[in-house]
């Protein structure tokens, strides 16, 4: 029997996910014995995934433009399973807030705006380049996804699993939780007056974030990294995407954070004061799950679009 | 773009223990009011959850109106607190995703108000009007 093969697809990324894989350690050794990599382009050089197929296909990062899409697809069909590896190819990620603007607005502040930018003809790349989509999209707006492995990156014991899992031909589940729930940190009583920023005071209490004032994402996002980043005493900021059957992730922090305020009516902030505390909704509650939001991207009335600038070469 | 015949479309969630009992009131009263709303009884403002009314607004409801009790006349105690504070924020969420936060509002109705439910809904309907239809229902972002 052969081995079973692995092709890794690297689309609008930044590469950290394939670093994951490579922080499994020891345990790589055992994972590269028991699958073959088939294709990686951080670590091997190879054009495309093999034509004969891969068992299992890893797709990290959104779909950005008309190579990543095309790329995706070829992915798709050489591979029996495909996983959607991180949070940019599961929910957008960081990249994903850029849907709240248009694509040509995007070029503007790009190639135009930006103060490091010289480019005094207003020249916008030309047609060369692989043309953007209107906005980034999760692989699953255009291919069907098996198994879904969220986290900025995934957590290297995750991938193990998810590996051991699809090698012994188990089915993958994250547990049904948040991070709350695997949180280490002390939780007393939810009653907040004043919410702050984070980075505006050292923190050194291990006391829950939300009990402090500050914006972790712990209860509306799903478990599986055993809240690594609160047990460093770094807020979660809600990289392994919303909770099952959840459509919006900033929707279940809203909610969570209205009941988390002080119930005497005396003592609570005024609704418009929690409001100027959390500059930044959207970057905030959404920061990995805007392109998987229930609006996906930001309504642009015809009013508030600019002009298409003209592409010239 | 607005078609003469247009006419808008609003959910509201009515809190059972006032507002529901306030719309009840301003139909048993006679109380004239335009029948734009869909009103779906609640058990406490505070049941509603923010992704609901993302999901109305998502699904081409012009506006979504929340109708709950009085300050300190909350059955549950503090559902309407905790409902003011979500639907300020979820204003802001509307906001900076470029939809008109005026297309969602939140009152306060008892269950005797049936007046104040039916002026409500004359205010409101007339207010989205003005903001015409929700821009999702013009070949906006539609999946």
């Amino acid at each position: 029997m052969t081995k079973p093969s692995l092709a890794v697809e690297t689309l609008s990324i930044c590469s950290g996910c394939e670093i994951a894989i490579l922080d499994l350690h020891l345990a790589l050794a055992d994972v590269l014995d028991a699958i073959d990599l088939k294709y990686i382009q951080v670590l091997m050089d190879h054009r495309e995934p093999p034509k004969e197929g891969v068992t299992v296909g890893f797709v990290s990062g959104g779909v950005r433009n008309e190579e990543h899409l095309e790329r995706l697809k070829m992915l798709r069909e050489r591979s029996q399973i495909l996983v959607a590896f991180g949070a940019c190819s599961a929910f957008g990620g960081v990249p994903g807030l850029a849907n709240l603007h248009t694509k040509d607005e995007i070029m503007e502040e790009v190639y135009i705006n930006t103060k490091s930018t010289v480019n005094p003809k207003k020249i916008i790349p030309p047609k060369i380049v692989p043309p953007m989509l209107e906005e980034l999209h999760p692989v699953d707006d255009f291919v069907k996804v098996d198994y879904v492995l969220p986290g900025c990156p995934p957590p290297p014991k995750l991938i193990a699993e998810l590996v051991t899992c699809l090698l012994e031909g188990r089915e993958f589940h994250l547990e049904p939780k948040t991070v709350c729930d695997q949180c280490p940190l002390i939780k007393e009583e939810k009653a907040v007056t004043e919410f702050k920023r984070w980075g505006t005071d050292i923190v050194f209490t291990e006391r829950c974030f939300l009990e402090q004032g500050y914006q972790c994402l712990g209860p509306s996002t799903q478990a599986g990294c055993e809240a690594r980043c609160p047990t460093a005493l770094s807020p979660c900021r809600g990289c392994f995407g919303p909770t099952e059957n959840v459509e919006d992730q900033a929707a279940k922090m809203i909610g969570a954070l209205g009941s988390i305020v002080v119930q005497d009516p005396s003592k609570a902030p005024a609704p418009e004061k929690i409001v100027k505390e959390v500059p930044d909704l959207v970057g905030t509650y959404l920061r990995f799950t805007f392109a998987h939001s229930t609006f996906k991207k930001a309504v642009h009335t015809p009013t508030v679009k600019t002009k298409p600038m003209k592409a010239t070469t | 773009m607005t078609n003469k015949n247009w006419e808008p479309k609003i959910v509201c969630f009515a809190c059972r223990w006032c507002s529901y009992a306030g719309a009840d009131m301003a139909g048993t009263s006679r109380i004239q009011y335009p029948a734009n709303a869909r009103v779906i009884r609640v058990n406490c403002s505070g049941r509603v959850d923010p992704q609901f009314i993302l999901r109305a607004l998502k699904l081409k409801a012009d506006g979504v109106l929340i109708a709950g009790c009085h300050f300190g006349d909350c059955h549950y105690i503090s559902g309407n607190y905790q409902t003011s504070r979500r639907v300020a924020l979820l204003k802001e969420y509307l906001k900076e995703i470029g939809l008109e936060p005026e297309r969602l509002r939140l009152e306060w109705i008892s269950a005797a108000e049936g007046h104040k439910f039916a002026e409500t809904m004359k205010a409101f309907v007339n207010e989205i009007k003005l903001l015409g239809p929700n821009p999702l229902a013009n070949g906006g972002p539609e999946k």
